[in-house]
């Protein structure tokens, strides 16, 4: 169709296009405030791997070549690590037309566009994306290390269970024998018996000392001298004798008395005077039960008796720490005949503890340079957000929006008069003339 | 500034005709429908040759008195008729379609005819509308030297154009070009032609054909 035919058929139907354009625009408003706009939003990452193109001649240390990174951002991993980060309820499939990633040859910007009918979720998908792009892109630079670590953390483990379970043995073993958790333990019985015996010695002499202040203790007041001291002070304190000492010693008197004045042949003498012997006797009498069944009442013979019991218990406790002794010692010594067969256990157990507790410290050394050797690798072959998108961008600004309403308008109505033009049967131009009769159009009138 | 009349706006159409032609020249006008226009169109063709200095002959191919506007446009009633503008040429206006004899329409006959009006006319011009539906528009048509098709602008293509576009090839007619005729001019030209109109314009009263 050239361009003289298309105005001549605009030309023609002018009314129809006037009817589309006013309708049109009498309808744009409504059409404009039902169409939202679409924002735009963009984060932006830089890859400084030696593994981009500029670099591709030293040795990459990058996980995935710069051309590729358009294709990693886009994969459903990526994709799904941000749906996952800002919690979107959407599915990979129906955010990933919204997703568009350029890389070029000559930069190692890739910036990372989010078009979304709201602009929030364009921002926070836009980061979400750079962040989880960097994330896996660590994740897989680390991830060769990560089966080392994580096998190194594994025989790591096993090693600290060795170490555990020997050193539950070796505790158990202590609270049974305490010389078992010493390593020179010969020497600490050798020197415990040691002791031993001395305290045995001593104990042996102050139970010899006690025993014969004991013995001393024991051997009675008249065999110590002090009998006549205590009956003194037994017949003194006890009221019985005295009673009848004095009512004697009354008759003594006034028979002596008596004597002094009277002859013998005083008949009053033979009466008091076996009066006298008789209160003598009875005076007699109660010294005797005084002595015998009083002998509390003399201080002497109380302390006497405190010293003997004193004495005794003291030896009894002698002997009894000397048995004690007596027995540490037959134990210690039992101990020192058994310590080789228990050290030899013991150690056994010290030695694995020994052996894990190496093992282990040369795992985790190796754990640790293994740790380095992956914190170095993700450094060298890194990506990282070298911008965040702060806001959305109407995807098109409002003059080209009416720039592009009005084109739409005018097409529409070009459209219609195409339209209108094609199912019109009516012939109207040259062309059809000539089409229908195969002969020329010469003249209009 | 008034608009230029019909006869004047055929002046391009004239012209090619002339330049497709050498010597004297029978030339049909007709259409597929009786509505089209052919009469109006033959009637200003001639006129347009008159004035071109031409002599010619206007025919119409049926005879019609009742003729509506639009209709054979009272060719037939018009002969003679020097019309307005013209020179000492000779103009003849005749109405061949009488109510006599069926031998009028046999292409012999036509031919016959045709060729006495070749050696008195330059142009010989046959109106002869509705070709499908008409019984001697197709035998001048195969008789003439050319033939024009005349065509109301803007009406919907019909069976009837295909059908006589196809028919003309058939009978071997020397088609040179299409016409077509605003209908507002139609109408209004064929008013402007009616028989009475013209008769009064001439100021002659109508004569039976010659031929009959």
């Amino acid at each position: 169709m050239n361009l003289q035919l298309f105005a001549a058929i605009l030309w023609t139907r002018r009314y129809v296009i006037g009817a589309v354009v006013i309708v049109t625009l009498l309808c744009s408003p409504v059409l404009v405030r039902m169409l939202r706009p679409s924002y735009v939003a963009v984060s932006e990452l830089s890859y400084v791997g030696s593994g981009s193109p500029s670099n591709v001649n030293s040795q990459s240390n990058a996980v995935l070549p710069s051309t590729d990174l358009p294709d990693f951002i886009m994969s459903s991993r990526v994709i799904e690590r941000a749906i996952q980060k800002i919690g979107l309820a959407s599915s990979v499939n129906e955010v990933a037309p919204t997703i568009s990633v350029k890389s070029s040859m000559h930069s190692n910007l890739v910036p990372i566009s989010v078009k979304m009918k709201d602009p929030v979720a364009a921002v926070n998908l836009a980061n979400a994306l750079a962040d989880a792009a960097v994330d896996e892109y660590k994740a897989i630079a680390a991830h060769q290390y990560d089966e080392i670590l994580s096998e190194i953390d594994r025989q790591m483990q096993a090693e600290r269970r060795v170490m555990q379970e020997n050193d539950a043995k070796l505790q158990h073993a202590v609270q049974q024998d305490y010389a078992i958790g010493s390593s020179n333990a010969p020497d600490d019985l050798t020197r415990r018996l040691d002791e031993l015996e001395t305290q045995r010695g001593i104990a042996y002499a102050t139970y010899l000392a006690d025993n014969a202040t004991a013995s001393a203790q024991s051997m009675s007041g008249s065999e110590r001298g002090l009998q006549s001291a205590i009956h003194e002070q037994v017949l003194a304190n006890d009221p019985t004798y005295q009673a009848v000492r004095a009512v004697q010693s009354k008759d003594e008197a006034a028979l002596a008395a008596m004597r002094g004045g009277y002859t013998s042949s005083f008949e009053a003498f033979p009466g008091l005077e076996e009066q006298v012997r008789s209160e003598r006797s009875s005076a007699l009498a109660a010294r005797a039960v005084a002595i015998r069944d009083h002998a509390g009442n003399s201080a002497t013979y109380a302390q006497v008796v405190l010293n003997q019991h004193t004495s005794a218990a003291q030896a009894a406790g002698d002997r009894a720490r000397l048995s004690a002794i007596d027995q540490n010692i037959t134990q210690a010594k039992l101990k020192l005949a058994d310590l080789p067969r228990v050290f030899v256990a013991a150690n056994m157990f010290r030695v694995q503890r020994d052996g894990a507790t190496a093992a282990y410290q040369q795992l985790q050394t190796r754990y640790q340079q293994t740790l380095a050797d992956r914190a170095q690798a993700t450094a060298l072959g890194a990506a990282f957000v070298l911008d965040r998108a702060a806001a959305a961008a109407p995807r098109t600004p409002p003059l080209i929006t009416a720039f592009l309403i009005s084109l739409i308008i005018f097409a529409l109505a070009g459209g219609a008069a195409y339209l209108a033009e094609i199912l019109d049967p009516r012939v109207r131009t040259a062309a059809s003339i000539e089409e229908l009769y195969g002969a020329p159009r010469i003249g209009s009138v | 500034m008034d608009k230029p009349d019909i006869v004047e706006r055929l002046g391009a159409t004239r012209a090619r005709i002339e330049a497709a032609v050498d010597g004297p020249t029978v030339l049909v006008v007709t259409s597929a429908l009786p509505t089209d226009g052919s009469s109006l169109l033959a009637s200003a063709l001639a006129q347009s040759l008159i004035r071109a200095g031409h002599s010619v002959l206007l025919i119409s191919s049926e005879a019609n008195a009742n003729a509506r506007p639009g209709q054979n446009a009272g060719i037939q009633h018009l002969a003679p008729l020097r019309l307005p503008g013209g020179t000492n040429n000779e103009v003849a206006v005749l109405g061949l379609a009488m109510s006599g004899s069926r031998d009028l329409y046999s292409l012999e006959s036509i031919r016959t005819a045709l060729a006495e009006y070749r050696e008195r006319f330059a142009f010989t011009v046959i109106d002869a509308p509705g070709a499908l539906s008409s019984g001697s528009a197709l035998s001048f048509a195969r008789a003439a030297d050319i033939v024009v098709v005349a065509f109301e602008d803007g009406r919907a293509a019909r069976e009837a154009d295909r059908e006589l576009a196809k028919t003309l090839k058939v009978i071997g007619a020397s088609v040179i070009g299409v016409v077509t005729l605003d209908p507002k001019t139609i109408a209004r030209e064929s008013k402007k032609r009616a028989p009475s109109a013209l008769r009064a314009k001439a100021g002659v009263p109508a004569i039976p054909s010659p031929i009959g």
